[in-house]
């Protein structure tokens, strides 16, 4: 193996000591930023409430296209929250030791991501009073869901996963709540002793700990696959030309894997540069994402190819015109930049010099997020600007209230992050150090 | 640690009599059924050539998957997984019988189908998929070749003949062991890579131009990694039966532990997860969209209980007897209900005689699975037949022609233990 030039963690005092330092007081930049955060997620909210008051009618949407920025971002951010429990769930159970660096950012991440998520439906709605409709219980109007919508699996779907995702941050971070506790002196010290649930490290807890993280795996592990593949048949089960294709639930879990994995470096990269935390989020971590990164990208870039090619191969007229009019119709920019940005840019990242130049991945990683949301984008509105009748063909542009929401969603998605990240160690202790211990005694062999 | 040491050995007489005459047979039943009843015999052919094709090259996908993921928990199991690939280059030769039976098997070399007449012409089809075979034949060989060189080193000093031509020829510029072994893993992950790319890529192409291509109305983007899918699992399948039956052959003994036995029951466990997934993804969109150039396809193989708008119990075994239907339920539940269930727990994986079981269920699956795929579109449920009976039934072309490749599979599989000895099974610490 190639000699390691990067600092390395010494021992198990300094691993504690590195990643708690991210919760000493913050300085001035972290301040500002979080409440510029917050003055974003302000104007969204006040778009929101603009757009409660006057009606659906300040956005863009319209006949034909009647899903667009709300429902693209709320695919988008779902896609995004994969990258955590991939993390912690499978690659756990297929033991990759390299996960532990950057698990508890995933998990995080991921938690924040769906929150996000879950928000669009209820401001696609239109009235928010309503939002109940969507649970089935059994009620004076003798009235149910349509559990024959995959809009109400999606419903199911996305709270399980949310529940799951909760709970492994949460058990995930007891040990280290614990840690952070006994070096904490001011308010948190309360915060965390309650949600350290009395930890004290015994054996008998840790094998409780580990037997939990183990069975979360296994439940969460059908879980990556099931959410987002349940959010492609909100499409797919429907007969929109451009939807209607049975590749779409692998194809969508794959896209959201990969969105994920680059928005977990598009946010580990500053975070690791900016606390100091070289030594324990190393350039093999990046290595191993940007191969994920490559993974995923070319699967994706088989679906955009096999979609391309089973629309001609169909023969039917609606299905070749819905894939010419996403080539080179009115959307035709939108389709290039995913093209782009999601098979063309990641390219390099099949050189390994490319993948452990942090700067390089980083930028990458941007493109891709910008290229998933488009993918979304490029679904969900040509597919409805171009269905069957050429008379109910039409365009889309999004309003400012829509492009506000937007905004304001990512505004609130890295606000809830930078406060996570002040309040609990963003950086696993204790799997930290079991691989750096376990390294050790690989070296003294 | 590295005692791999390459010792002649003769092929095991037993086997090898046994699949040599498993394969005469199979050489025998072809010209037999060739003159008999070419169509149907050409129908089996393509049935098993894409069983065993897909599986014998899903396997040095596994061993790829291997290199790519730094895998160190298989041992001396790669080095069997390697092995299965000796098929590879046979299902390039075999191709060519598809290609004599292309108008017995491929309506549209009589009837060229409208929008698609230059997709499926003769020239174009079988120059394109050829092309695939050899390619995939050719870095699969240079795969192999990377994989056994570092090992012939000091084999050279112990061979003769033209086993030791051969080696000499391998190990042409040899750089002493270590530095072998070291350019060999460095090559072979980027080999792997292009080996899983061109994989995927050839074999949907392949699952295009022989099995969808034999229902040409039919569209599913799905179907090519889902058949591409399948040649994964099988080979994991194969490679787990051979390791249990193995177990206490010469080189294997001792290395296949319960820990090795667990990880393999895993595998299974999980990838037949995936192909079910796979399965019902394709199949709720299809359900659901109802569709008539969508639900042919499931139509003449599960029937029309799998296309109820809801689950109608009146008529439920009625529909049930619908030609095809029971067999395609067994390889499902070959494929997906068994290996799910008994493989849930921890001590069926650890225990060989399930495991193999499970294992050896999966591999007759796939068999039963890929002739659901061929059949039904070229013997159509609705030429009608009484219920419960085969429309294609199971008789001496099909089980001839089953054992014939199975014969050949194997022979190719001891023959590269032959003329490499010793590298299967090898011993632990290789990677």
């Amino acid at each position: 193996m190639a000699a390691i030039t990067e600092p390395v963690a010494a021992n198990a005092n300094q691993i504690n000591q590195d990643i708690l330092r991210v919760l000493t007081p913050p300085s001035s930049l972290y301040v500002i930023s979080v409440l510029l955060l917050m003055g974003v997620v302000g104007a969204g909210v006040a778009a929101l409430a603009y757009q409660t008051w006057k009606g659906f009618g300040v956005t863009g949407l319209n006949h034909p296209v009647m899903w667009g920025v709300y429902i693209t971002s709320f695919v988008f951010w779902v896609g995004i929250a994969h990258a955590g429990t991939l993390i912690s769930a499978i690659l756990y159970l297929f033991r990759a030791k390299w996960r532990s660096a950057i698990n508890r950012g995933a998990e995080a991440m991921t938690v924040f991501a769906v929150i996000t998520a879950a928000l669009f439906p209820l401001i696609h709605i239109g009235r928010l009073w309503k939002v109940y409709f969507m649970l089935p219980y059994p009620n004076q109007r003798g009235l149910w869901v349509n559990f024959k919508s995959p809009l109400i699996w999606d419903v199911f779907a996305v709270n399980t996963y949310m529940i799951i995702s909760i709970l492994f941050l949460y058990v995930g971070l007891i040990p280290d709540i614990a840690a952070a506790r006994d070096k904490c002196t001011d308010w948190r010290r309360n915060l965390y002793n309650i949600l350290a649930l009395g930890w004290r490290g015994t054996a008998e807890q840790w094998r409780h700990h580990a037997r939990t993280v183990l069975h979360l795996s296994g439940l969460a592990t059908p879980l990556v696959l099931s959410v987002h593949s349940v959010v492609s048949w909100d499409f797919a089960v429907s007969l929109v030309p451009g939807w209607h294709t049975t590749i779409f639930a692998p194809y969508f879990v794959a896209g959201a894997i990969f969105s994920g994995m680059a928005m977990v470096i598009t946010l580990m990269v500053p975070v690791r540069k900016a606390f100091g935390l070289e030594a324990h989020i190393r350039s093999e971590h990046f290595d191993n994402m940007g191969k994920f990164i490559v993974l995923t990208s070319s699967i994706v870039a088989y679906s955009y190819a096999i979609e391309f090619f089973m629309a001609w191969y169909s023969a039917n007229p609606f299905e070749q015109g819905s894939f010419w009019h996403r080539a080179f119709g009115d959307y035709w920019w939108a389709t290039w930049i995913m093209i782009i940005c999601n098979v063309v840019i990641p390219l390099p990242l099949w050189i390994k010099r490319v993948r452990v130049n942090v700067v390089a991945l980083w930028v990458i990683s941007i493109f891709i997020n910008l290229g998933m949301w488009f993918e979304r984008f490029v679904i969900i509105t040509t597919g409805l600007s171009h269905e069957y009748n050429p008379a109910a063909w039409g365009y889309y542009t999004p309003s400012w209230v829509e492009l506000t929401i937007l905004l304001a969603s990512f505004a609130w998605f890295l606000m809830w992050f930078l406060l996570f990240l002040r309040i609990f160690p963003i950086v696993a202790i204790q799997e930290v150090k079991e691989s750096h211990y376990e390294t050790q005694e690989e070296g003294a062999h | 640690m590295t005692t791999d040491v390459v010792q002649p050995s003769s092929l095991p007489r037993g086997p090898a009599l046994l699949f040599g005459v498993l394969a005469l047979v199979g050489l025998v039943t072809l010209f037999y059924g060739l003159f008999a009843d070419s169509e149907r015999t050409y129908r089996v052919f393509l049935h098993n050539w894409l069983l065993w094709a897909a599986l014998s090259q899903g396997a040095l996908v596994l061993s790829a998957a291997f290199r790519l993921t730094n895998a160190s928990w298989q041992g001396p199991i790669h080095r069997v997984v390697d092995s299965l690939a000796a098929y590879v280059p046979l299902s390039l030769v075999l191709f060519g019988v598809i290609y004599l039976g292309r108008h017995e098997l491929f309506e549209w070399t009589r009837h060229p189908i409208h929008g698609k007449e230059w997709w499926f012409s003769e020239g174009f089809t079988f120059i394109r998929d050829t092309i695939a075979l050899l390619w995939m034949t050719l870095i699969s060989g240079f795969y192999v070749y990377l994989s056994v060189r570092p090992l012939l080193g000091e084999a050279r000093e112990n061979t003769s003949g033209s086993r030791l031509a051969l080696y000499q020829r391998w190990t042409a510029g040899w750089r002493g062991e270590a530095a072998e072994r070291e350019l060999a893993v460095r090559r072979l992950r980027k080999l792997a890579a292009v080996l899983v790319l061109s994989y995927v890529l050839a074999y949907s192409l392949l699952a295009i131009d022989l099995i969808m291509s034999l229902a040409p109305h039919w569209v599913s983007s799905m179907f090519p990694a889902y058949y591409a899918w399948g040649g994964f699992l099988s080979a994991i399948s194969m490679t787990a039966l051979l390791c249990v039956l193995m177990r206490n052959s010469e080189g294997l003994r001792g290395e296949i532990t319960t820990n090795r036995l667990h990880d393999l029951g895993k595998m299974i466990f999980a990838f037949s997860i995936f192909w079910m997934y796979l399965f019902w993804s394709q199949y709720i969109v299809i359900w659901y969209g109802n569709m008539p150039e969508e639900t042919s396809f499931i139509l003449a193989r599960l029937g029309s209980q799998f296309l109820q708008d809801t689950w109608y119990l009146e008529g439920f075994w009625t529909r049930l007897a619908e030609p095809y239907v029971k067999i395609t339920l067994l390889a499902w539940i070959l494929l997906w209900v068994v290996p799910f269930w008994v493989l849930l727990g921890q001590r069926p994986k650890k225990t060989p005689a399930i495991l193999g079981t499970v294992a050896f269920g999966s591999v007759l699956g796939f068999w039963i699975e890929r002739y659901v795929l061929v059949t039904p579109s070229l013997v159509p449920p609705e030429s009608g037949a009484a219920p419960n009976t085969l429309l294609a039934p199971l008789g001496g072309i099909e089980v001839g022609l089953a054992l014939g490749f199975l014969g050949l599979f194997f022979l190719c599989f001891l023959t590269f233990g032959h003329v490499f000895p010793g590298l299967l099974p090898a011993k632990s610490g290789v990677r």
